[in-house]
Formats: structure tokens, sequence, C-alpha cells
């Protein structure tokens, strides 16, 4: 392997994102039981009512 | 040997050369002279042309201010990026904000890599490899922000490991040191969680924070960096500040210690402990030819007395001798390294 550091730098930004964003879209789309919606979303949406 | 220093060693040994010729020491033939002259050119020419190392006094000094003005350029550039988020983000649609976080790292990073493929001094690399780690750190905190995720002390470990990755792949000390120190701080806040506090809260137990400051200290025993030779004494550097400075916490704040003692039995046994520590760590500094071990150990060791002599004498005694006294101490001192100076010359 040419650039195996790069890589490794790569693969964590990419990861880490992915599970970020994994953990946004699981949060929105709420639980199916729950009669109060996403039980997180955009902070000022969630203040505002 | 890096090719700065052989570059350096060649320019002293030139103006060394000059020196004993001048002292009629050595009496080198007119060709002999032009020979090791043509040699040296041609050296430092290649070196020069390869490593784009600096061959005179004055360029070593532009370079450390080039050096100086990237890493301050860097840090002003991520103050920039985190301010104009914080202006202008509120604006912008959530898919956009989210785009331009999670790319914002990628194409920095791709660019670092674009810059170091085109300069061999790595100046523009080492600011825009600043700018990614605080692009990369915004993205994780601002996107956990924005969509109120929770808290996690693991983004300290993958900030960690993006850096000591950056670090190695580009050779750069100051990014090195930024991801030492998230990991550093990933060992106290994962500590904390386990024990069910808060993470957040890393003055609940300094002594987590020496221990893993004592692994950083011994990593580059175990490790061989024989391409990054400068990465050792940035371990050992951070390796130290962070077990002095918890130790100096200790010292004034013992209740929050793991030692099984009475809290004032715990300062007292801190600042004996701080001075021995840093006193053994100018010892094994000076054995093994570190000097930034010396410094450091020489800086806290300084800390723990005078903050010991403060302590002791501070209040009763008239402030014109306490200063005289310090003048003593550090006169004291001078001269205890001025004999250790002297050892180490008979030694070698």
């Amino acid at each position: 392997m040419k650039r195996p550091w790069l890589l490794a730098a790569v693969v964590v930004l990419v990861i880490s994102n992915a599970w970020v964003l994994t953990q946004i879209a699981i949060n929105r789309s709420g639980t199916p039981d729950s009669d109060d919606g996403p039980r997180s979303g955009l902070l000022w949406q969630r203040e505002g009512g | 040997m890096q090719p700065q220093q052989r570059a350096d060693r060649l320019r002293i040994f030139r103006q060394e050369l000059d020196e004993l010729e001048r002292e009629n020491a050595l009496q080198l033939s007119p060709e002999q002279r032009a020979r090791l002259d043509a040699h040296i050119d041609q050296t430092l020419k290649t070196l020069t042309a390869q490593y784009d190392v600096d061959t005179t006094d004055s360029q070593r000094q532009i370079s450390l201010g080039m050096k100086i003005a990237s890493a301050l350029g860097g840090l002003a550039l991520c103050a920039a990026v985190v301010l104009f988020f914080a202006r202008y983000m509120g604006y912008w649609p959530t898919p956009l904000q989210v785009a331009v976080l999670v790319l914002l790292p990628l194409v920095l990073t791709a660019s670092a890599e674009w810059a170091a493929r085109r300069e061999t001094t790595l100046y523009y690399t080492s600011l825009l490899s600043i700018v990614t780690f605080a692009a990369f750190v915004a993205n994780l905190a601002i996107l956990g922000a924005l969509f109120n995720l929770v808290q996690t002390p693991n983004a300290l470990a993958v900030w960690g490991m993006f850096g000591i990755a950056m670090a190695y792949h580009f050779g750069l000390r100051l990014v090195l040191a930024a991801g030492l120190i998230s990991f550093l701080g990933w060992v106290t806040a994962a500590t904390n969680v386990w024990r069910g506090w808060w993470w957040i809260e890393f003055d609940r137990r300094p002594e987590e924070v020496m221990l893993a400051g004592l692994v950083l200290v011994i990593l580059p025993s175990l490790m061989r960096h024989t391409k990054r030779t400068a990465f050792p004494a940035v371990y050992r550097l951070l390796g130290m500040f962070a077990i002095f400075v918890p130790m100096l916490f200790l010292s004034a704040q013992g209740s929050t210690s793991y030692l099984p003692m009475d809290a004032r039995n715990i300062e007292r046994f801190y600042q004996v402990f701080g001075a021995v520590t840093s006193a053994c760590a100018i010892w094994i500094g000076v054995r093994k030819n570190w000097n930034g071990v010396v410094n450091t150990g020489t800086a806290f060791f300084a800390i723990f007395l005078f903050v010991r002599l403060i302590d002791w004498w501070w209040d009763w005694m008239p402030k014109y001798l306490f200063f005289l006294l310090i003048g003593l101490v550090a006169i004291a001192m001078v001269a205890v390294f001025k004999r250790l100076r002297g050892r180490m010359r008979i030694a070698t």
C-alpha cells in the first residue's frame, strides 16, 4: 500500500461521518409508538414548537 | 540522517576548516581544497534540489519565520472557518449545511495532499493540515449540535485517530500534538463515563491523565520512528505535561486523588513526588541526550520548588528577603547544572 496513513485518515473521516448521519437519520425518523414525533431534530424547529 | 542536518554539518565543517587553516592547524593543498569545495558544493546543490534545505544562516532564519507564519496562518484560518460558519450557516438550508460540514474536511485533506506533492518543505501542507483538523472537529461538533445528538467522548478518539494519521502521513508535529491531546482527552473522558460521571468533568480524577501521559512518554521507546525522527520528542513533551500539570493540581487539591490517604497528606506527597519526578526526568534527559525532556523537567522542577517556597515563606517573610532567597535558590540551581554539565563533558 502506497499511502496507508492518508487512507487511514480518509477512512476515519468517512466512517465517523457515516455513523453521525445514520444517527441523525434514526433520530429524525422517530419511533413507531411515540406520540411526540421525532426524538430529536433541528434544535430551533423543536424550540419554536 | 535528515537532509537538513547533513547540510548543517557540511556548512559547519567548512567554517571550521577555514578556522583551522587560519590557525595553521591543518593545511590542505590547493588541489585538495578545490576538490573538497567542489564536493561540498555539489552535495549541497543536490540536497537543495531534492529537499529544499537551507544552506546559509539567513535562509535558516527565513525558514523559521515561514514555519511560524504557516502555524499562525493555519490557526487564523481555523478561526476564520469557525467564525464564517457561526455567521452565515444559519441562513443556509439544512442539506447545504450538512453537505458543507461533511465535504469540507475531505476537500481540505485532498488539498493538503495536493500541496504536499508540489512542495518539499511542506509549509502550505502544514497550514492546510491544521485547517483540515479544525474543519473535522467542527464537522462532528456542529453536526452533533445542529441535530441535538447526545454528546459523546468518542468524538475525541476519532479526532485523535484522524490527527495522528494526518501527522504520520505528512510528518507534521503540530498536527500530531493536536491528535495526541485529543487522545488524552478521550482517555480521561472515557474513564469518567465508565465510572458513571459526566464525561466532561476532566478535573474529577487527574491521575487518569497522568497515567495516559506516562503511556505517551514510554511509547516512543517501544515504537521505532526511523522516518519521523522528530515525533518521539512530541510524545515525550506532551506526556510530561500530562504527568506534571495534574501533579501540580493534586499538590494543591489532594481531595481529587485516588490515593487512600488524607487530602492534606496527598498534597504533601505530590509536592515531594513532583519535585523528585521532575529531577528524575532531568537525569534521564541528560543521560539519553533528550533536550526537550531536560528543559521540560527543569521548568517543572523550578515550578514545584517555587510554588513550595511561596507556600512556606510568602506570608511571614519580608518580601525583600523572600525575593533574595529566590535569587539565591536560582544561583544554587545554576551551580548544580554547571557541575552536571562538567560531569557530562568528562563522561564524553
